[in-house]
């Protein structure tokens, strides 16, 4: 992460983006800097432990510390390399996109195997291990008749046993000890980790990468997937804005004028440029030519093709005449473009 | 249909159970009723039967969610499917749906914060309500032991919805929690139905040691000596940890600790792996408990005693329900009360807390909330201090400040409460320590009569461990699990060679079924 942001965003803004904060700001950083995936990754950690565990960074010499902004070295990159490579599973997560959906994803999955498990052996007096009527509901709208049940496990089996496959055993079975079948509850996190001997940390994200490796698989083979692709129906799955940037950008399909939604709204300017720069981001289909003159665009592009920085201070230092808005609404749009064929660390 | 019939074909009992006939036959002449009755006796039977009786619906002010939910989740499962539990929880999709459908339930569970909305009162007054119900009466009263402001408002509630018969049910309550649960429900001159808080089948152990350390290794020895399921109550978060550490560092793999501060899937499950034999000890405070339905737990520890005999009670008396001799031991070494006392203190606003609200200048009772939390002091702490200032009719005059009697009135019922808490505290230490029989002494508490017993009475009387350890020693193998491609073999009843297990002819009545999705 910290190489990524490349000295260029201060550790609260790396903070905000482990922690899932959806903000205008940590959205537009995700996408800019490459590391959506890694959003809310680490949901519950403090400022004061990330501080911590940055001083032991800097201790073993692994990131330096310049200007109040943190940057990686050589050392560091290598160790990140290392780490990387005994932890593959981190590939899988992708937080910008699963987060929202995870939690809803996995009560209904593992509500579902747990009556399925009990229906084909005809036993109905189980305990749910959901008690959100909201999941029951779904849960028992989806489910099969008597006869179907059989073929619906024998499906949801062989779409779960080949995405298991893909995985170490370890993952596998981090993930398996959870559900709750006929004859055995599942485990907490917390068992799950002592029984794999593993830190529990380390099993939460295991099997939060997992979830999100199950979703984006289902999504992209639907037929093959069909009993996990009708769990995902209905999941909020890929809307990355945040809900205030949502309301607006349905505005401006309403072809409303900024101005106007700003009155409608009765927001700050700001805000709604905020709003702009985060669906610039997001969607392709929003043209910024209204915002930015296509000259002005030009500018800031090679502005930032000279510069190699996309500090906007920087940038707009050497730009006086244009605003930060149109530079973040420009390199927002530009975006992945601008950086091709990195590859998410 | 008489009361017999009815009873065995709703609940298939052929029999009714010491009291519950009694209670039954009163609400049945619409009489007021408080019934205090040990947990696992079957008091909700003395309202489902009547439900059946009745034209109306039966509204059962309840205040956990986790026991609504169990209560309606028995109902379901024994085939009435007009039972729901309303509380704040639900999404709004899902309160729009069943408040649509209102008039079609039998039993309605509500939580008592639930009944302050004005909305839901109005829905609420469009049925007929034949009987109003209130599980865990204590809670109404300041000197139970989990005294909730939002009950205080339940009288004037049942007035708006045409004064429907009124069921007070409790499991522990001494002789002046009963009268405060009277007063304050508005049923002075209710029916009082009170069976004996005794438990014969649980032996009451107290142990004294010497200093702390002494009494964790007795605590360890006994969850790994005795016959389990277990519960250990612990009075902090982080002891239950740490006893489930320690024991499972002893070898004990199959120990979980349960607390407030988990996420709540990991409650249910662990509560799932209790009620399933797949764990033999729980560290807990006292979150864990209420609403939970266990019938063979052999013993209760005490790590640390709770606050007063009314909670011990009800906490022992999880043990035995299937009437099997089980033991409960309190453990006590020097020192113990100083937690206790520091809780009494945090549950109430300090002196100058109080003297600070009331030079504040009224206006937005939800201001005046937000402010409150703003400041040092517990949830129930804020509570308290939110209904007296409403009580003293603070928000009803804006822009003035709290007149200093009703100020001094505050600070006085604060010093009252404190004080009885202290004393209840004290009672409990007292009966651990007291040279008398135990069982005699709690009966003498609750104002009845309890006898002694030839065997495995109580620690002062005649005790004998023995029966309680275990018959042999279990191997202490760490729990095995299977290979993952196994397990999910298992989960989906999939046979290596493709076939299935025989599961028996496909169920014909779909009517009978559930599939752990409750509608």
């Amino acid at each position: 992460m910290i190489q990524k942001l490349n000295g260029e965003r201060s550790l609260s803004g790396l903070l905000h983006m482990l922690n899932g904060k959806k903000t205008s700001q940590t959205l537009s950083d995700g996408h800019l800097f490459n590391i959506s995936s890694f959003f809310g990754i680490l949901p519950g950690l403090l400022r004061d432990e990330a501080e911590h565990r940055v001083a032991e960074l800097l201790k073993r010499g692994l990131v330096r510390l310049e200007n109040d902004r943190y940057t990686i070295t050589d050392r560091g990159a290598q160790v990140t390399e290392d780490f990387i490579h005994l932890h593959p599973y981190l590939f899988s997560f992708d937080g910008m996109r699963y987060k929202q959906a995870e939690q809803p994803f996995y009560q209904l999955l593992t509500l579902y195997i747990q009556s399925l498990s009990h229906a084909i052996r005809k036993d109905f007096s189980f305990l749910p291990v959901s008690q959100d009527p909201a999941v029951l509901h779904s849960v028992k709208e989806r489910f099969p008749k008597g006869e179907d049940r059989q073929k619906e496990a024998d499906q949801l089996y062989g779409e779960m046993s080949a995405l298991l496959c893909e995985w170490t055993d370890l993952d596998a079975e981090n993930f398996v000890l959870r559900l709750s079948r006929h004859n055995r509850t599942g485990l907490t996190n917390k068992q799950v980790a002592q029984a794999l001997q593993i830190h529990e940390a380390e099993a939460q994200l295991r099997f939060r990468s997992m979830l999100h490796f199950f979703m984006k698989r289902a999504k992209e083979a639907h037929e093959e997937y069909r009993v996990l692709n009708k769990l995902m129906a209905g999941l909020d799955l890929d809307k990355p804005l945040t809900l205030s940037a949502q309301k607006t950008w349905n505005l401006l399909n309403e072809r409303k004028s900024m101005e106007q939604i700003i009155k409608i709204r009765r927001m700050k300017k700001s805000t709604i440029e905020d709003h702009l720069v985060e669906i610039a981001i997001h969607y392709d289909r929003f043209s910024i030519d209204p915002y930015v003159s296509l000259e002005e665009q030009k500018r800031i592009l090679n502005a930032y093709s000279v510069l190699k920085t996309k500090k906007l201070k920087v940038i707009k230092e050497k730009l006086e005449d244009i605003s930060y808005f149109k530079i973040r609404l420009v390199l927002g749009k530009a975006g992945d473009v601008l950086e091709p064929s990195n590859p998410v660390i | 249909m008489n009361l017999q019939t009815l009873l065995y074909n709703r609940f298939g009992y052929r029999e009714f159970r010491a009291g519950q006939l009694e209670v039954i036959e009163d609400i049945l002449c619409k009489r007021d009723v408080l019934a205090m009755m040990p947990t696992g006796t079957g008091k909700s039977l003395c309202y489902q039967l009547p439900g059946y009786v009745f034209s109306g619906a039966v509204l059962i002010v309840s205040p956990l969610l986790s026991l609504m939910e169990d209560q309606v989740e028995q109902l379901k499962r024994s085939g009435e499917k007009r039972a729901i539990a309303l509380n704040s929880f639900m999404d709004f999709q899902e309160k729009r749906r069943v408040m649509r459908r209102l008039s079609y339930y039998k039993f309605i569970y509500v939580s008592p914060e639930i009944l302050q909305n004005d909305y839901m009162i109005r829905e609420l007054q469009k049925l007929s309500i034949s009987l109003f119900v209130v599980d865990e009466a204590h809670c109404i009263s300041q000197w139970g032991h989990e005294f909730r402001t939002s009950y205080l408002k339940l009288s004037s509630i049942r007035s708006k919805l045409g004064q429907p018969p009124c069921l007070a049910l409790t499991a522990t309550a001494t002789p002046e929690v009963r009268r405060d649960i009277c007063d304050k429900l508005g049923i002075p001159s209710c029916m009082e139905h009170v069976y004996s808080v005794d438990r014969p089948n649980i032996a009451l152990a107290t142990e004294q040691h010497p200093v702390h350390i002494d009494k964790l290794n007795r605590a360890l020895e006994l969850a790994s000596t005795l016959e389990g399921p277990g519960l250990i109550y612990a009075s902090t978060r982080s002891w239950a940890e740490q006893l489930a550490e320690m024991l499972r560092a002893q070898g004990e793999s199959r120990v979980a600790a349960y607390h407030g501060g988990l996420e709540n899937e990991d409650r249910l499950l662990i509560q799932k792996q209790f009620l399933n034999d797949e764990l033999d000890v729980i560290c807990c405070t006292n979150a864990f408990g209420m609403g939970i339905n266990k019938p063979n737990i052999r013993y209760v520890i005490h790590f640390q005693m709770p606050a007063n005999i009314e909670s011990y009670v009800q906490e022992i008396g999880r043990a035995g329900r299937d009437g099997k001799p089980s033991l409960a031991v309190l453990l006590y070494s020097g020192g113990d009360t100083e937690l206790p006392e520091m809780f009494i203190d945090h549950e109430y606003p300090t002196e100058a807390q109080v003297i600070h609200c009331a030079s504040m200048h009224a206006g937005d009772p939800l201001q005046f909330l937000e402010m409150l939390e703003r400041m040092e002091m517990g949830e129930s702490a804020r509570r308290f201090l939110f209904y007296q200032f409403e009580e003293e009719g603070f928000f009803s005059r804006t822009g003035q400040t709290l007149p200093e009697t009703a100020r001094n009135r505050i600070l006085s019922k604060i010093q009252h409460r404190k004080a009885h808490k202290r004393k209840k505290l004290n009672e409990m230490v007292e009966w651990t320590k007291g040279d008398y029989c135990k069982r005699k002494k709690i009966g003498d508490i609750f104002s009845e009569t309890s006898q002694s017993m030839e065997r495995n009475c109580c620690s002062f009387c005649r005790m004998d461990l023995g029966p309680f350890f275990r018959k042999e020693e279990k191997e202490r193998s760490l729990e095995e699990h299977m290979s993952w491609q196994k397990e999910l073999r298992y989960i989906f009843n999939q046979e290596s060679d493709g076939v299935h297990e025989e599961v028996g002819s496909i169920c014909a009545d779909p009517a009978n079924e559930r599939q752990g999705a409750a509608t």
